[in-house]
C-alpha cells in the first residue's frame, strides 16, 4: 500500500522551491506547485497529535480556507490510511485535501505535511469546555451521534481505524457552528496521544505508541466517551491519572465508571451502555446505535460488564474476579503470578469458578510445562495473559503492546537509541504467534512465523529491522545515514542518500542494515539475490551488489542526477576494481569512475566497472601472465639451487669439446701427414 | 659411474695372453722380437714420442677424458716425425741419431703439452663461461617479474634456495 503512495513529486517540489527561495522567502514553502505553507504564522489551536499547523494558500483556488499540519519526526504518520482519507468525503470528517514531502524550514528538517480543509467555526471544547447543549437537545445528540458513528463506519468499510476521536480534536466545520467533524487523525500514531479515558481498557493497557490500528470497535468506545464529554460539556476525567482511570475501568466498567463521575441524562444511558461496552463482542456498532435512536428495536441486549466468576483469585492481597482483572493484576505482580501459575492455584481457580474447561486444560499445560522445565517467568506470564484474556495486550519483561502496534514502539526505540533487546526476545519467542492463535476475528500476517527465523539471521537483511518494516507499512525508514532525510518509500532512499551526503560519510559504506531491511520489505523478492552478495565475505561482491541495486532504483525512481550519491559511490566502489589485475586498466578506471561519479548517472558506473569484454580479456590475459610468472620463476629457482649440477654439465661438455678437438687434430695430423708421405 | 665402467672391463689383451700355452706364449714373444728389430726406428720414435701417452694411461687409467685428449695430441705431433722416418727409413735404420732431434721432441711432447693444458683448463673456462650466462639469464628474469608485479600484481616470489650458497 506504502508504493501505492506518491511522495516524490513533492520531494522534487521542495527542491525546486529551495531553489528558487531567496533568503527572505525562506518561511513559505509550495507543495505540489499548489499549495503554499506559509510557516510565518503559527495556527496553535489548530496543532494536534504532535503537529503543527499553518495557513495554507491554494493559488489555483485561493477562496479555499487550508491548513496544514506538518507532522513531527518524533513518531511517524500513518501514511497507509492517507489515500483513504483523501478519498473520503463526509460532512463529519475533516477533509484532507493533499499530503506530501516537505522542507519544513523551521526546524531544518524534511517533514510530512497533511493539508486539511480549515474548520472555520473553531474548536467544540474551548479550555476543555463545550457549549453544546445536548442534555435537552435529543435531536442534536441523535444528530453527532449519528455523523460521528458514521464516520466510524466508513473507516471500518475501508478497513481503517481513526483513532484520534477526543473532545479536543472535535471542531466545528463552519462560521455558524451548525456542523461538527472529526479532525486529523494520521500525524502519529494510533492512539498516541488519547487520553486515558477515551481508550479501552485493552488500549489503555497497552504502551501508547504499541497500541496498533486497532478496530472500529476501538473508534466507537471513543466516540462513546466523546459523546460523553459533549454531554456532559466538559472533558471528564481530565484530573485522574491513567493507571487509576485504568484500574477504575477494570473494577468498575467503563460505562458505570464514566456514569459514577459524571451524571448521565437517562434517555441516553442505553446508547452509552452500547457505545461504552467493555467486551468487544458486545459494544455497539453504528446499526445499533441507529436503531436504538431512531426507536427501532435491537436484537441484542447484553451485559454490561464481564461477568464475574463465583469465587475470588487473591493476587497481592487483592481480590479479582474477571479474567481482565486478573490478568491486569498478573502483569503487575510478576512474580506472584508466576508462582501462581506453577502452583497450579489459576488453573484451579479457572475450574471451580470460572467452569471453562478448555482454559483450564491449556492452563493445566502451561503448569505442566513449567514446572518440568522451570524458566523465564516473563514468558510464562505472558503465555498465560494471552489464555486467559485473548484480547488483551501481550506484556513482556516492561512492554506492553499489541502485536500491530510493536514495530511502532521498536520504531521509537530506535529513534532514541536505545536498546531493543527485549523486543529481540519477543520476536525470538512465539508470544505473537500464540496471541493470533487466540483470536477469533484477527489473522495474523504471512509472516509471523518467520520472525524467529528473522531474529536467529545475523544476516543484512535480517533480524528486527526486517521484522519491523514487514510488520508495519508506516514507519520511515530511520537509518543514519540519512540524517533530517524523511524516507517512506524506495523512491526517497537515493535521494534522501544524495541529499544527506557529507565529507564525513564517505569512508561509511552507502548502505546499513536498517536500509537494507527496509528496502527488501518494500521492493520484495526482487532484491533477495541481492541479499546474498551483500551477505557474501567478499568485499567486491558487496560492493557489486549495492551498485546494482542502486543503479536499477534510480533507473526505476529517479531522480536522473545523483551527484553526491554518485561520489560517494564513487569512493566505495573502488574495491571493484580491485578485481581487474591489470594495474594500468585500474588505473584508467579510477580516472573514469573519477570522471563518471560527476555526472551523477549510477547506470555509467556500471557499464564502467562490469565490461564483460575487458573483464574477460583481463581475465585470459592474467593466466597467461600468471603461466609466464610460473615458467619463469622455476626456471630462476632451477639455476639457483642445481649451481654445482650445472658446473658438472658445462666441465663435461668441455671435456667433451677437448676430446672432440683432440681427435680431430689427430685425425687431421694424419691425414695432413699421411697425404705428405703419399707424395713424396 | 666411470669407476663401474672400469671395473666391469677387464683388458682383453691380457685375458687372451693368459689363455696361450708356454709354446704359443714363446712364439709370440720371438714374433715381437724380430718386428721390433725390423722396425727399430719407428718403434723408438713411438716408444720416445708416446712417452706422455703411456705415463698417462699407467697414472690415469681410468681417466679416460685425460687419456684420449693427451692421447691425440701426443698422436698428431708423434705423426709429424713417424711419416718422415717412414720416408726415409733405409737411411735411418739402426740409427739412433733421431731421439737427439730436439725439435721432434719438442713437436711430439709439445702436442701432449698442449693436451694437458686443454684437459685442465678449457673446463674453467666452460664454467666461467656458463656462469655469466645464467647471472644474465636471472637478471633477465628478474627484470621480467618485476615488470609483470608492476602491470599485475604479482607477487615476485623469492627464490627457494639460500642465495647466500647460489654461485651467482
Amino acid at each position: 500500500m506504502v508504493e501505492e503512495i506518491n511522495i516524490s513529486p513533492a520531494v522534487e517540489a521542495l527542491d525546486d522551491l529551495q531553489s528558487k527561495n531567496g533568503s527572505g522567502e525562506n518561511d513559505k514553502f509550495l507543495m505540489k506547485e499548489r499549495f503554499e505553507i506559509d510557516f510565518s504564522e503559527h495556527l496553535t489551536w489548530l496543532d494536534n497529535n504532535s503537529a503543527k499547523a499553518y495557513p495554507v494558500t491554494d493559488r489555483i483556488d485561493s477562496t479555499r480556507r487550508l491548513f496544514a499540519l506538518v507532522c513531527d519526526n518524533e513518531t511517524s504518520p500513518r501514511l497507509s490510511i492517507l489515500p483513504y482519507l483523501k478519498s473520503i468525503d463526509n460532512p463529519a470528517l475533516m477533509k484532507l485535501i493533499e499530503y506530501g514531502t516537505i522542507i519544513y524550514s523551521p526546524e531544518k528538517s524534511h517533514n510530512m505535511a497533511l493539508i486539511y480543509e480549515m474548520p472555520t467555526g473553531g474548536k467544540v471544547f474551548e479550555d476543555g469546555v463545550s457549549h453544546i447543549d445536548l442534555q435537552t437537545s435529543t435531536e442534536k445528540f441523535r444528530k453527532i451521534t449519528l455523523s460521528l458513528a458514521g464516520v466510524v463506519d466508513v473507516f471500518k468499510g475501508l478497513g481503517i481505524t481513526h483513532r484520534a476521536i477526543r473532545p479536543d480534536n472535535l471542531y466545528y466545520r463552519d462560521d455558524e457552528k451548525t456542523e461538527i467533524v472529526i479532525g486529523d487523525c494520521a500525524a502519529s500514531f494510533p492512539a498516541y496521544h488519547q487520553p486515558p479515558m477515551y481508550e479501552t481498557i485493552e488500549s489503555l493497557m497497552a504502551d501508547r505508541q504499541a497500541r496498533g490500528n486497532g478496530t472500529d470497535k476501538n473508534d466507537m468506545y471513543s466516540v462513546g466517551m466523546t459523546l460523553l464529554s459533549l454531554v456532559i460539556g466538559k472533558d471528564i476525567a481530565k484530573d485522574l491519572s491513567a493507571p487509576e482511570i485504568l484500574r477504575q475501568k477494570i473494577r468498575k466498567g467503563s460505562f458505570t465508571f464514566a456514569s459514577s463521575l459524571e451524571k448521565i441524562p437517562n434517555q441516553y444511558v442505553a446508547v452509552f451502555k452500547g457505545m461504552l461496552h467493555d467486551n468487544v463482542e458486545s459494544r455497539w456498532g453504528y446499526n445499533y446505535i441507529f436503531n436504538e435512536l431512531e426507536g427501532k428495536p435491537n436484537s441484542h441486549n447484553s451485559q454490561n460488564h464481564e461477568e464475574k466468576a463465583k469465587r475470588a483469585l487473591t493476587i497481592n492481597a487483592e481480590k479479582v474476579y474477571t479474567p481482565s482483572e486478573v490478568v491486569y493484576m498478573m502483569y503487575s505482580n510478576i512474580d506472584e503470578a508466576y508462582d501462581l501459575i506453577v502452583q497450579g492455584k489459576i488453573t484451579d481457580w479457572i475450574k471451580s469458578s470460572l467452569e471453562d474447561e478448555k482454559l483450564a486444560a491449556k492452563f493445566d499445560s502451561l503448569t505442566k510445562q513449567e514446572q518440568a522445565s522451570g524458566g523465564n517467568k516473563d514468558l510464562t506470564v505472558a503465555r498465560a495473559g494471552i489464555l486467559l484474556c485473548p484480547n488483551m495486550p501481550i506484556r513482556y519483561k516492561g512492554i506492553v503492546f499489541f502485536p500491530d502496534g510493536i514495530a511502532k514502539a521498536v520504531f521509537l526505540q530506535f529513534k532514541h537509541q536505545k536498546n531493543v533487546d527485549t523486543f529481540v526476545e519477543v520476536f525470538g519467542s512465539d508470544l505473537i504467534k500464540i496471541w493470533y492463535q487466540e483470536q477469533d476475528t484477527l489473522r495474523s500476517s504471512a509472516n509471523t512465523t518467520e520472525f524467529k527465523l528473522y531474529i536467529l539471521r545475523r544476516e543484512i537483511g535480517y533480524g528486527i529491522e526486517r521484522i519491523i518494516y514487514d510488520i508495519d507499512g508506516d514507519i520511515p525508514c530511520i537509518s543514519p545515514l540519512f540524517g533530517q532525510e524523511l524516507v517512506y518509500g524506495p523512491q526517497q532512499v537515493l535521494k534522501a542518500l544524495n541529499n544527506a551526503f557529507s565529507d564525513q560519510n564517505i569512508s561509511k559504506a552507502p548502505y546499513d542494515r536498517t536500509i537494507i531491511a527496509f528496502l527488501r520489505c518494500r521492493m520484495g523478492k526482487k532484491i533477495e539475490n541481492i541479499l546474498a552478495d551483500l551477505n557474501s565475505s567478499r568485499e567486491e561482491l558487496k560492493a557489486a551488489a549495492i551498485m546494482h541495486l542502486y543503479a536499477n532504483m534510480q533507473n526505476k525512481y529517479g531522480p536522473a542526477k545523483l551527484t553526491n550519491l554518485t561520489a560517494w559511490l564513487g569512493n566505495y566502489l573502488k574495491i571493484i576494481i580491485k578485481i581487474y589485475h591489470n594495474r594500468k586498466y585500474q588505473k584508467y578506471l579510477e580516472k573514469e569512475l573519477l570522471k563518471l561519479s560527476k555526472n551523477g548517472k549510477i547506470y555509467e558506473i556500471v557499464e564502467l566497472l562490469e565490461n564483460e569484454h575487458a573483464l574477460e580479456k583481463d581475465r585470459i590475459d592474467y593466466a597467461n601472465v600468471l603461466n609466464e610468472a610460473n615458467l619463469l620463476m622455476n626456471e630462476r629457482n632451477k639455476i639457483l639451487s642445481n649451481s654445482s649440477k650445472l658446473d658438472d654439465e658445462a666441465r663435461d661438455a668441455a671435456l667433451r669439446f677437448a676430446s672432440i678437438l683432440a681427435i680431430v687434430m689427430m685425425t687431421a695430423s694424419f691425414a695432413f701427414n699421411l697425404i705428405s708421405w703419399v707424395l713424396n | 659411474m666411470k669407476q663401474n665402467k672400469a671395473k666391469t672391463e677387464k683388458t682383453p689383451l691380457g685375458d687372451s695372453f693368459k689363455r696361450l700355452n708356454w709354446f704359443q706364449k714363446s712364439a709370440l714373444v720371438f714374433f715381437l722380437i724380430i718386428l721390433i728389430i725390423t722396425t727399430f726406428p719407428i718403434v723408438l720414435i713411438l716408444l720416445v714420442g708416446l712417452l706422455p701417452t703411456m705415463t698417462v694411461m699407467y697414472t690415469d687409467r681410468r681417466n679416460y677424458d685425460k687419456q684420449i685428449i693427451i692421447g691425440c695430441f701426443n698422436l698428431a705431433g708423434v705423426f709429424f716425425y713417424l711419416f718422415g722416418v717412414m720416408s726415409d727409413y733405409a737411411v735411418r735404420k739402426g740409427n739412433f741419431d733421431i731421439v737427439n732431434d730436439v725439435t721432434m721432441l719438442i713437436v711430439m711432447l709439445g702436442a701432449a703439452a698442449l693436451g694437458l693444458v686443454l684437459y685442465n683448463e678449457l673446463p674453467h673456462l666452460y664454467i666461467h663461461i656458463s656462469h655469466s650466462n645464467y647471472k644474465h639469464r636471472i637478471e633477465k628474469i628478474n627484470s621480467r617479474l618485476e615488470k609483470l608485479a608492476e602491470e599485475w600484481g604479482i607477487e615476485n616470489q623469492k627464490p627457494e634456495v639460500n642465495t647466500d650458497e647460489a654461485k651467482f
